[in-house]
């Protein structure tokens, strides 16, 4: 069934066809500023303020922006709003507590990931930190990736009538694996930034259109209350009316997406790409400002859809997340309509790209350059990156085509174990001098493990119906205790060298899952199993990892006071690059990176030196 | 406070919004306040500190 007309079919082809061609020549035209490692996974620190503040929004919104904010808009009205609330204090907490301090730490120490970061900030000589987020980010993010691919093809062959899912996965897929290869970080910060102003635009469109359509906010809720009272009901998720502990669960739960902001690394990587610390106030004031409109954009959208169509089954696939794609094609003359159609799938190409870039630096750098080959050549690096990249890609690719529904289990824990695992970590190393090794690697697992099997359990992996789960209920509660000792024990005890401190870690870990745990899974699911599913995971996951790493590092072995200081001194001192800026001193290019390069060296070899 | 009766006008021109424009306004004045706030704190809007 064609659900569009063949001339808006064809208007549509042709704007995807134009997106997909710039894009492509923009990572063409990068690809000769690739010229080192740091250049391939961080743009060699040389991006500006409005192409970082850009990239770090269209990294994080992907189809979610496009399809999901619309549909919650349509089904939830006003409540919708909810969404932003979380969304924006998350990415605000992100841009003034960990920005400033990461950019700065990881230019002295010259880390170019985050397991890097990790490593350095911990003294990690033995490098488990860094190998264990390495793994944890190739496992999350590379199924991510594979479900972008899954998800735009299938948002395409549903609005052009089907039939050419593959075609559409594979085309989309490819394009962007090939100018992420070519281009690197540079092509996909400035793709983000093409996408993202296309998104915005899209969105913009449609929104003037229906803003005046309708009188104005004002004369909108006016209208949203006429057709469906619910729709401005504070009380209303979905259509359905909750009040009471439930309606404060849901509430919570929409608020707690927000804890997953600090540990997707391919958002926070950003911070470290700028150009200047200096720029850092204009990056973040353009990345928050962009959240905020896009996504009451977004969920407006939903809202005109509701007051324009009135049921789901009017849209063309019936279904709330294609409000955007509907009112485009209602609305707009084909031309229009085709390129706000491109915008979600803008979106998740501007995701996929950087998460596939995260994870191939994490192959390449955290594993390959840190345990298999210290002393190989800068060009011999940008060539196995680019290999790295274009085989994880093709891999997405073939797992999104042949096994698309299975990668969305796995995505089901992307979002929420990335969180989990590095989000305390990422704030407490950067404000809490008594952080250990060992506080962080009982923090990480815990946090992967914990979501791991909480949504293995409530969407029935383990146990395929209710009455098994609930008579079952025990087997979750035990198994995040006994997985995370043994992890902490390994872990721990190579980080204290010492297998004696590493068993007390494993133990103390135990302990304080258990009793955090066990209750919780006992409330969520026997004593009231109906909210078990209401809860989002990571408001239990979060604050448990962050937990067990303030107690697990209380009774590890500290960093040598020293280290700490020299750490924290990096982090807070404004480095040369910025008193030379302060100063107005003009950049003399050559001299001065090589200045730079001498001088995160020495600072490298002074940090380790000390512990 | 004149901002609160902008909000309370702005309910009365509407009637059968309930509280749900109230709340979509005040969530997005509360959420400027908070990011001026917030870059003010970690970056120094208003003036260049360091």
């Amino acid at each position: 069934m064609a659900t569009v007309s063949p001339e808006v079919s064809t208007t549509i082809l042709i704007a995807l066809g134009a997106y997909l061609a710039i894009v492509l020549i923009v990572g063409i035209v990068l690809e000769r500023l690739v010229k080192t490692l740091s250049d391939y996974i961080l743009g060699g620190r040389r991006l500006g303020p409005y192409v970082i503040g850009f990239s770090e929004r269209a990294s994080e919104m992907s189809g979610w922006v496009g399809l999901g904010l619309p549909g919650e808009g349509f089904s939830s009205g006003v409540n919708a709003t909810w969404n932003t609330i979380g969304c924006f204090y998350a990415d605000l907490i992100c841009w003034t507590l960990i920005a400033k301090r990461l950019r700065r730490y990881t230019e002295v120490v010259g880390a170019l990931t985050i397991p890097a970061y990790l490593e350095a900030r911990f003294n990690d000589t033995k490098g488990v930190l860094r190998l264990t987020a390495a793994i944890i980010i190739t496992i999350f993010l590379t199924a991510y990736v594979g479900a972008q691919f899954t998800a735009s093809g299938k948002l395409f062959a549903a609005i052009m009538g089907g039939g050419a899912i593959t075609t559409w996965i594979a085309v989309g897929a490819l394009i962007m694996i090939i100018y992420t290869v070519l281009g690197g970080f540079f092509a996909v910060c400035w793709t983000d930034y093409i996408q993202g102003w296309w998104a915005f635009i899209g969105l913009l469109i449609i929104a003037a259109v229906g803003y005046s359509k309708y009188g104005g906010i004002g004369g909108l809720f006016s209208k949203m209350a006429e057709v469906d009272p619910k729709l401005v009901s504070l009380n209303n998720f979905w259509g359905w009316e909750y009040s009471g502990v439930l309606l404060l669960v849901i509430i919570l739960s929409y608020l707690a997406i927000g804890f997953g902001w600090p540990g997707n690394v391919h958002i926070i990587v950003r911070f470290m790409g700028i150009k200047s610390v200096r720029d850092l106030k204009k990056a973040a004031i353009t990345a928050m400002l962009l959240l905020l409109v896009v996504y009451y954009l977004a969920i407006s959208v939903g809202w005109f859809a509701k007051v324009e169509f009135r049921e789901a089954k009017n849209l063309i696939v019936a279904d709330p997340e294609f409000s955007l794609q509907t009112l485009a094609i209602n609305w707009l003359p084909p031309v229009l309509a085709g390129m706000v159609l491109a915008a979600p799938l803008a979106l998740m190409m501007s995701t996929a790209d950087s998460q596939l870039l995260v994870t191939a630096s994490a192959i390449v750098e955290d594993i390959y350059h840190r345990f298999i080959s210290r002393e190989i050549e800068e060009k011999k690096l940008v060539l196995i990156s680019r290999i790295v990249t274009f085989v994880l890609g093709i891999i997405a690719l073939i797992w999104a085509l042949f096994f698309g529904e299975s990668v969305y289990l796995f995505v089901l824990f992307a979002w929420g174990g990335l969180g989990a695992a590095f989000g305390p970590i990422m704030l407490m190393s950067l404000w809490w001098r008594r952080l250990t090794a060992t506080g962080a690697f009982a923090c990480m697992v815990t946090g992967a493990t914990g979501i791991i099997i909480w949504k293995s359990y409530v969407k029935k992996l383990i146990f395929p119906t209710v009455e098994a789960m609930n008579a079952n209920w025990w087997v979750i509660a035990i198994l995040l205790p006994i997985i995370t000792f043994i992890l902490v024990l390994i872990g721990g005890s190579i980080l204290e060298g010492d297998l004696g401190k590493g068993l007390k870690a494993a133990t103390v870990t135990a302990v304080v899952n258990a009793i955090v745990w066990i209750p919780w899974c006992y409330a969520r699911l026997v004593a009231d199993p109906k909210l078990a599913a209401w809860w989002y995971e990571l408001l239990i996951a979060f604050p448990l990892a962050m937990l067990i790493a303030y107690v697990v590092s209380l009774v590890t072995t500290p960093l040598p006071e020293e280290f700490v200081n020299k750490t924290f001194e990096y982090m807070t001192k404004p480095t040369e690059g910025e008193v030379r800026e302060a100063t107005s001193e003009k950049p003399k290019t050559t001299a001065i990176v090589t200045l730079r390069e001498l001088d995160i060296v020495k600072n490298f070899i002074k940090i380790n030196s000390l512990a | 406070m004149p901002l609160l009766s902008l909000i309370k006008s702005l309910i009365a021109k509407m009637p059968g919004t309930g509280d749900a424009l109230a709340f979509f306004i005040i969530q997005i004045i509360v959420q400027i306040i908070m990011l001026i706030i917030g870059i003010e704190l970690a970056y120094g809007l208003l003036k260049e500190k360091e």
